[in-house]
């Protein structure tokens, strides 16, 4: 084995791969919640009571006494005899009475290799990483584990997947590329997108979800329109943020469009200053199945025409 | 990576309520946990939250820590604890990816061939969370094991159980390459 297979070099070229640094925007909003955040008070220095050997036995003796009374005064308590049959437990379930949330539909990312931006044919495998250039162009499928409807697309060179974001650029950060797209489930939007916090109200169809964005405060509105994506009818809003907007007055210093999975403090889809999001969204038996298509504002016409591309390559329900 | 700064006045500003202290006690110490939580979570958006997430809990609870030179190794446990939340928190929801190899591509002057990276990257999205705690803060950060036990708040034993069982399935996998490769050209075929 050569120096260059040795397993530990190897191990560790892997690990030192990846990102090495927080985004300002992360540090503002640190500082945007620290600005407001108390902290904790602290009585102590908390220290270990010196407990004298004395002592100690006389604790043990209390223990025992108090031990010896609560076992008397408990005795009839005690049942003998068979053990009454339980009743049976149901299982414990999470996914049955918890909302899904709003979640990127990333599933099983498959392309053809010789895909075209009109064919849709199974495929070979796309390495996925949380930085994979994506370096053959093909029709790829994203299926997803709550809706099971196949969205396929074709994508071009120079896009990468990012953990089920697919983002025009090669910048390690989803925001730092040129341009994405990204499948979505969301049942929950948010009333108000740059005050965002406690707005969050559930949604349950397309029309519902398309009258919120659309309606969404904090932002430009939109104005939904019966349009067709991937040969089925979809509603489209474009939520735009003017470049001159400054997200630090939002709460986190962010603008979300609508909440992740868990509800988290800042997961789910957010914009930027100067994002232009193409927002489809389709009546699914899941829920609201939505496609993004952004793009900033100042993107090169090469670029928009790109992700335009995207969204025109859409074929929904075929795999 | 190994890098030791010392931020006992700063840590001493912010545990006074001095907010621009803390600020730029984060900035000072944010790309490294950055770094930290994206090779414990391989996820750029839950490694940030978790980031977040642990600078604010430090800052709430900085009056808690008795010895302000002893900050980084108490922040780096409460990352990796947000790590773990964070992991959890969102995997309850997570639409499962599968990570496939891609037919290979060898760039010889990279120590790692695609066929490495995937099967690294797939064998360790398979480690537990906290396997993966203790091979980062080891190999990744560059602690001896004894400081990563302390550092994490487990036995050493179980540091050195934890990472026995992480290395031995990375290289594992690294042996297994010639296989998976050559089932990957079979289900391209």
């Amino acid at each position: 084995m050569s120096a260059t297979r040795d397993p530990d070099r190897l191990i560790k070229a892997f690990l030192a791969e990846g990102p090495d640094e927080l985004s300002s925007r992360s540090y503002d909003a640190v500082r945007g919640v620290v600005d407001h955040t108390r902290q904790w008070m602290v009585v102590g220095p908390w220290t270990e009571p010196q407990i004298v050997d004395a002592t100690r036995w006389v604790l043990a003796a209390a223990a025992i006494v108090m031990a010896v009374v609560l076992v008397i005064r408990f005795a009839p308590a005690i049942s003998v005899g068979p053990e009454p049959t339980s009743s049976p437990t149901p299982a414990e379930s999470t996914s049955a009475s918890a909302s899904p949330g709003s979640i990127p539909t990333a599933g099983s990312i498959v392309p053809s290799a010789t895909g075209s931006p009109t064919g849709a044919q199974p495929a070979v495998p796309l390495p996925t990483s949380p930085y994979t250039l994506v370096t053959s162009p093909g029709r790829y499928v994203v299926t997803d584990t709550v809706t099971r409807t196949p969205i396929s697309f074709y994508l071009p060179q120079g896009w990468q997947d990012m953990q089920g974001i697919i983002v025009l650029g090669e910048q390690p950060a989803v925001w730092d590329n040129r341009g994405a797209f990204s499948t979505w489930i969301v049942d929950r939007v948010f009333q108000d997108a740059c005050h965002w916090s406690g707005t969050a109200r559930r949604v349950g169809t397309a029309s519902e979800l398309s009258d919120a964005l659309a309606h969404q405060s904090g932002r430009e509105e939109g104005v939904p329109q019966s349009v067709t994506v991937g040969g089925v009818p979809a509603t489209l809003v474009v939520l735009s943020v003017a470049p001159t907007f400054d997200e630090t007055v939002c709460d986190g210093g962010i603008l979300r469009n609508w909440p992740d999975a868990a509800g988290a403090t800042r997961g789910g889809w957010r914009s930027l200053a100067g994002q232009i999001d193409s927002v489809y969204i389709i009546d699914s038996p899941g829920g609201p199945l939505v496609i993004t298509a952004s793009v900033m504002s100042n993107a090169s016409q090469a670029d928009k025409e790109a992700v335009k591309a995207m969204v025109d390559s859409i074929q929904i329900g075929s795999n | 990576m190994r890098k030791s700064r010392v931020h006992g006045p700063l840590v001493e500003r912010a545990r006074r309520g001095d907010r621009e202290a803390f600020d730029a006690l984060a900035r000072d110490v944010g790309d490294q946990c950055m770094a930290i939580a994206f090779r414990i979570l391989r996820d750029v958006d839950r490694a940030d939250d978790a980031v977040q997430s642990a600078l604010i809990s430090a800052w709430r609870q900085l009056g808690a820590l008795r010895d302000p030179d002893a900050f980084e190794p108490w922040l780096h446990r409460i990352l990796t604890n947000e790590c773990y939340a964070e992991a959890r928190r969102r995997n309850r929801f997570r639409a499962e990816i599968r990570l496939i190899p891609l037919a290979a591509h060898i760039d010889s002057q990279d120590i790692l061939t695609i066929n490495d990276r995937d099967q690294l990257d797939r064998a360790f999205r398979r480690l537990t969370l906290e396997q993966r705690a203790v091979l980062v803060f080891h190999l990744y950060v560059g602690l001896p094991l004894p400081e990563v036990a302390t550092r994490l708040g487990i036995p050493l034993g179980t540091a050195k159980s934890r990472f026995h069982r992480a290395s031995a399935a990375l290289r594992a996998s690294l042996n297994a390459d010639a296989r998976v490769s050559a089932n990957s050209q079979e289900r391209t075929a």
